[in-house]
């Protein structure tokens, strides 16, 4: 786990919170807003100030318990909520990536490396933000959080039986959006998919 | 999970993990101080830069962050570009900070101003104008016509030019980076990726061995894809003619809603860029063909085939758009009369040939205006020495720029109404080519003016090239109904007088009084020589405006009046109308007779319903000055409804950023201040101080005086620390511009010593009343109202630090020479009486105390309104008197209308508290409610508390003592 402190500590900070004591407050907002803005950020864009601290403040307000599965799981479970709360009020998804319209900065790495990292990476953007929101959510908890797959099970409202199948699923997807470029430079053959999707295990 | 590398699964999943996008460190710091202010109500850490209070973020870009955040020392809202990079990239961060600072020097309407660069501190920022509007690209998201497409891209067009002409290449034009400002203006921002041109030849010292370092630089890329010219996606070093590339792009993007060039991939797009093959969407039919010609050309794959350079391409766009214009009104010309095809036709050619000639009669402007003049012009203000004389020289350009360029138009248009169009009689085109004449006159003769590089001329130029006659008068049939050019015959002989005005006009308007006298002088002498009336009378009016500016108001007043009748006489009611109200001022403030200058306003009134106003500049002028009059008699509802007339029509006339727009913010401050509504007062102050900032330059002495202004602000509430640093600042703005020995900074030192009295300083307020003393005398003279005041500052200052005698004998003088200075019922007479009322009563002489008490009241009751906290101050002094001498019902009733008065202003008094005590222990003495005389003792211990350091510890003491031996209700 990428977090260096005890988590039941979070639940202690977060019953003091609770209980009125800001400086526990100020300890869970240091620890966690980075983790729920960029949930926000990577389906939303810049403009997530907001749900950030509608976030929290559902949390705090909410009298429930914590499960056993963490403070994290439970934290990002009502940014999930709020996240489909906004999706469906504004019942759009964000424009896709330009590349074209964002600027490169002239940096000391050469010029044709640095267009294919940034194209390359664009690319991989704009296929994971092409896939349904169920499974970017489950590739960037598990790869970009660290999360298990009981705790994302908490987040999703699914078995762990199920994260785990639509971990799969959401892999082979994004390969498969990838997959045009992929097949031109030949890196990826159904064999090496069919190998992921039994190797794999969370 | 399987470990190789060359497992395609690792390497996805790597690719995806690196696809994680973490904050950078000041956009967390950022995001936790607003939840913990939010969220705890925690607003003790915000995040500063500098100075500077983050509010929000604006933008995120790829080497920081853009900020909107306040400045609390100027009061006002700025964008902030925070540099975030790793520390490999500081050699670009060096860059973009020099380039940030190259355009603090530029100054160009159509550029985002850059206030100032912060290197000094871990994370480098740069400081720049907020502007409230949107970016290009959101204005660009609505329909737009062509026309209107062009007139934007223009001001944008014209940023790059200015930028280009200082050998700065902007390098990442797009939409995003151009803001449409909410005032319709348009800024080119984020010149963070600018860079010197390697093309324009250095000047040897300055920046030469910057431009070598750029020079060598190879091998980098910059820009944004889409609008990145060719040879910037190959690496080259990028020149003006790539800006040219980027900016048609966008052109074309907002024309026909798509980019000229389409790639899958930046390979393909660049590919796309190099083949040059421009395909255009048929979704906007309506564009013109020599426009898309025009836009064509600048995505030409090499530079050398586009156009020259920015200027020449907007130069084309302009050519077409008055081509548009007249062929619009011809066939509507041709469509009403009915004539026959053919005729049309026959006319086509020689039609082009007159439009062609228009287009020249217009570009006769470069004569007196063009880049040499310009250069030279620049050169000679900055020898001036003058401080801060480069900012004012790039401050003053483009004012001079507009001018020339409105007359261009004015010229042309004026030969197309003529030539092309048939539009305007012989009589009209005559006069209007008259009224061109004296404009450009006019302008020739400021710009000689400001070429002679005086100090004292640099510091007025942006005042004075923002003040020259409109143009657009020479366009407006009505206006020139009432000019009257001499016959065609006499012409000739006019001229020289003509341009022996416009020099003495221009010495007056940059403040050289004995040669603006003597020109003026010269002038009317000459008039009377030609013996042409209507010129007489204005050189005459100009003549009293130097008197005027001499000091010799009788002398002034006298010929101003000369000038409105003579002028009346001949029906030239524009004179008329400017003498009038010039009247009403002089006659008001410098003569103090207000009944008669109330009447000259009404003269005014007379002469402008008959004379030319196009732009409401005579109607506004007048309303500022009977608002001036109105404030002098105290009739503050009628200079409230006049400042805000006059600034109405000033923003109107002028446009939100502009020097007079200032003056009139200043007046209205000054008014609210004095009715006690210092948060109106602060915002209107910190309006003006932009303003002046923007486009004086930071280092004007009229910021001198908004700062000024705020610290009065400041003092009144009773926050002596703000006044203070506000007060030292203005006088540091005002030694640097003016010298040491100027009044204006003897003003500031007053200013000082008045607070640092307040606070108890007295020997270092006394010596900074001395110096001012001292200034004045060399100055002014020892008759002046200024020496008045200093004098009564001083008086009570001695009084103050225990020298009750000395302190007496000096107000004594004071009020004496106010008396003379300014008449018996000035406020200033009322305040010295006041003061000298406490001298007395210190000296034990309660009679004389009383009489000078009750003539303050009487003052402040007559002058400055009944809730005046002056007036609540005589009151509390006479209550003393009264409580002294044992009539306790008497000062009971005082002391009640005093703390009612202080009940209704805002902010603490500096007296209040002091009396809420007293009227407590009057009240109870005379038998009222003991709860009530509970409370108010109880309101000034907490108020004397909550001063800490700076309270009365004896008043404090005795309050507590007072409070305890209170019975308990």
């Amino acid at each position: 786990m990428c977090y260096g402190h005890d988590v039941s500590d979070d639940h202690a900070l977060l019953e003091s919170w609770r209980g009125g004591d800001t400086r526990a407050g100020a300890a869970l907002l240091q620890r966690y807003s980075p983790m729920v803005a960029r949930f926000f950020q990577s389906k939303l864009g810049d403009d997530i100030d907001d749900l950030v601290q509608q976030t929290f403040a559902d949390v705090v307000r909410a009298r429930d318990t914590v499960s056993p599965d963490g403070f994290r799981a439970y934290l990002l479970a009502v940014a999930r909520h709020r996240l489909v709360d906004q999706l469906r009020k504004k019942s759009s998804r964000p424009e896709a990536f330009d590349l074209a319209a964002v600027s490169v900065e002239d940096l000391r790495t050469s010029v044709s490396q640095r267009l294919a990292r940034d194209e390359r990476r664009a690319a991989m953007l704009t296929a994971l933000r092409s896939l349904s929101l169920e499974f970017q959510m489950v590739l960037e908890l598990t790869y970009w959080e660290d999360l298990s797959g009981a705790e994302i099970a908490v987040v999703l409202g699914v078995s762990p039986h199920t994260v785990r199948s639509r971990l799969s699923r959401a892999r082979a997807a994004l390969r498969n959006a990838l997959r045009p470029n992929e097949i031109a430079d030949g890196s990826i053959t159904p064999a090496a998919l069919a190998r992921d999707l039994s190797t794999h295990d969370p | 999970m399987t470990t190789s590398d060359a497992d395609p699964t690792t390497s996805l999943v790597a690719e995806l993990r690196a696809l994680r996008n973490d904050d950078d460190e000041i956009t967390r710091r950022l995001r936790l101080a607003t939840l913990q202010e939010e969220l705890l109500g925690d607003d003790s850490q915000p995040v500063f830069f500098g100075r500077f209070k983050t509010l929000s973020v604006l933008g995120r870009g790829g080497m920081g962050v853009v900020l909107r955040a306040h400045d609390p020392k100027l009061g006002r809202e700025v964008a902030l570009k925070v540099l975030v990079a790793n520390p490999d990239e500081s050699d670009a961060v060096a860059r973009m900070l020099r380039e940030a600072q190259s355009m603090a020097r530029l100054g160009h309407p159509n550029l985002v101003v850059v206030h100032e660069v912060d290197d000094e501190g871990d994370v480098p920022f740069i400081v720049m104008e907020y502007v409230v509007g949107e970016t290009l690209r959101a204005w660009m998201d609505q329909p737009r016509s062509w026309r209107e497409v062009l007139t934007v891209f223009l001001g944008a067009g014209r940023g790059l030019v200015a930028a280009h002409t200082e050998g700065l290449v902007h390098r990442d034009f797009k939409p995003s980076n151009v803001m449409v400002g909410a005032d319709g203006r348009v800024r080119v921002a984020d010149f963070g990726l600018a860079r010197l041109d390697p093309t324009v030849p250095s000047d040897p010292g300055e920046h030469g061995s910057d431009r070598v370092a750029e020079v060598t630089r190879t091998g980098t890329i910059v820009g944004t894809p889409a609008y990145m010219a060719p040879e910037q996606h190959a690496g080259e070093a990028a020149g003006p003619a790539a800006d040219q590339y980027a900016y048609c792009v966008a052109l074309f993007e907002a024309l026909w809603g798509a980019r000229p060039f389409r790639g899958d991939s930046l390979e393909s797009l660049y590919r796309a860029k190099q083949r040059g093959v421009v395909e255009t969407p048929a979704s906007n039919p309506g564009v013109p063909r020599w426009l898309h010609a025009a836009v064509v050309r600048g995505l030409a794959p090499k530079a050398a085939d586009r156009w020259p350079s920015m200027a020449e391409l907007l130069a084309a766009i302009e050519r077409g758009q008055t081509r548009t214009r007249v062929r619009r009104i011809a066939v509507a010309a041709l469509a009403i009369a009915g004539v026959v095809g053919a005729m049309a036709l026959l006319g086509a050619l020689d039609r082009r040939q007159r439009i062609h000639a228009c287009e020249q009669a217009g570009a006769q402007v470069a004569e007196v205006w063009n880049d040499e003049v310009a250069a030279t012009m620049r050169a000679a203000m900055i020898a001036s020495g003058a401080r801060g004389a480069a900012t004012t020289a790039d401050l003053t350009m483009p004012w001079l720029v507009a001018r020339a360029d409105a007359w261009r138009t004015a010229r042309t248009e004026v030969c197309l109404d003529a030539q092309v169009r048939g539009a305007s009689t012989a009589d009209t085109v005559d006069r209007a080519l008259w009224c061109l004449d004296e404009r450009t006159m006019e302008l020739e003769a400021l710009v000689a003016e400001l070429s002679r590089g005086d100090p004292a001329v640099t510091r007025e130029a942006v005042v004075a090239a923002a003040s020259l006659p409109s143009v657009e008068a020479c366009r407006d049939p009505a206006a020139l109904q009432h000019a009257s050019p001499p016959p065609p015959d006499r012409r000739e002989q006019v001229r020289p007088l003509l341009r022996a005005m416009a020099a003495a006009e221009a010495a007056v308007r940059t403040g050289r009084r004995a040669d603006g006298l003597a020109r003026s002088r010269d002038a009317r002498a000459q008039a009377e020589a030609v013996g042409w009336a209507p010129q007489t009378a204005r050189a005459r009016l100009l003549e009293a405006r130097a008197l005027e500016h001499s000091a010799d108001y009788e002398a002034a007043e006298q010929t101003g009046r000369r000038a409105y009748f003579d002028a009346a006489t001949l029906g030239e009611w524009g004179v008329a109308a400017d003498a009038a109200t010039r009247l009403t001022y002089l006659v008001s403030y410098r003569r103090g007779r207000h009944a008669d200058a109330f009447e000259w306003s009404e003269h005014a009134e007379v002469a402008l319903a008959h004379a030319a106003d196009p732009a409401g500049l005579r109607a506004a002028a007048l309303a500022a000055y009977v608002g001036t009059a109105a404030q002098a008699t105290n009739d503050s509802a009628r200079a409230q409804a006049m400042f805000e007339r006059a600034l109405a029509l000033y923003e109107s006339a002028l446009g939100s950023a502009h020097p007079t727009v200032a003056n009139a913010l200043t007046s209205l401050a000054n008014l609210r201040k004095r009715a006690g509504d210092y948060d109106e007062a602060q915002r209107l102050h910190e309006r003006a101080l932009a303003i002046r900032e923007q486009v004086l330059g930071p280092e004007h002495p009229e910021v001198g005086s908004s700062l000024s202004g705020l610290a009065a602000v400041a003092s009144a509430r009773g926050d002596t620390s703000r006044a203070l640093a506000l007060y030292e600042r203005a006088v540091a703005v005002r030694e640097a511009a003016l010298g040491p020995g100027h009044p204006d900074v003897a003003a500031g030192l007053v200013n000082i010593a008045g607070v640092l009295t307040e606070r108890g300083q007295h020997e270092r307020a006394q010596q900074l009343l001395l110096r001012a003393l001292s200034i004045y005398d060399k100055t002014v003279g020892s008759e002046h109202p200024a020496v008045a005041t200093t004098l009564a500052g001083l008086g009570m200052s001695y009084a103050d630090s225990g020298q009750p005698d000395k302190g007496r004998e000096t107000l004594e003088r004071a009020l004496a020479l106010l008396e003379k200075t300014l008449g018996p019922q000035h406020p200033d007479v009322g305040i010295a009486s006041n003061n000298l009322g406490t001298l007395y009563l210190q000296t034990g002489d309660a009679a004389k105390a009383r009489a000078s008490f009750e003539r303050a009241l009487q003052i402040a009751e007559a002058q400055l309104g009944p809730d005046h906290p002056q007036v609540a101050l005589a009151l509390q002094n006479l209550q003393r008197i009264h409580a002294n001498a044992g009539e306790l019902d008497t000062a009971l009733a005082l002391a009640e209308r005093a703390v009612a008065i202080y009940e209704r202003i805002d902010g603490e008094q500096p007296g209040e508290s002091a009396m809420l005590f007293a009227l407590a222990r009057l009240s109870l003495d005379r038998g009222g409610d003991p709860r009530r005389a509970r409370t108010l003792a109880e309101r000034a211990r907490d108020t004397w508390r909550a001063q800490g350091e700076g309270a009365d510890r004896r008043e404090l003491a005795a309050v507590e003592r007072w409070l305890a031996d209170l019975p308990n209700p």
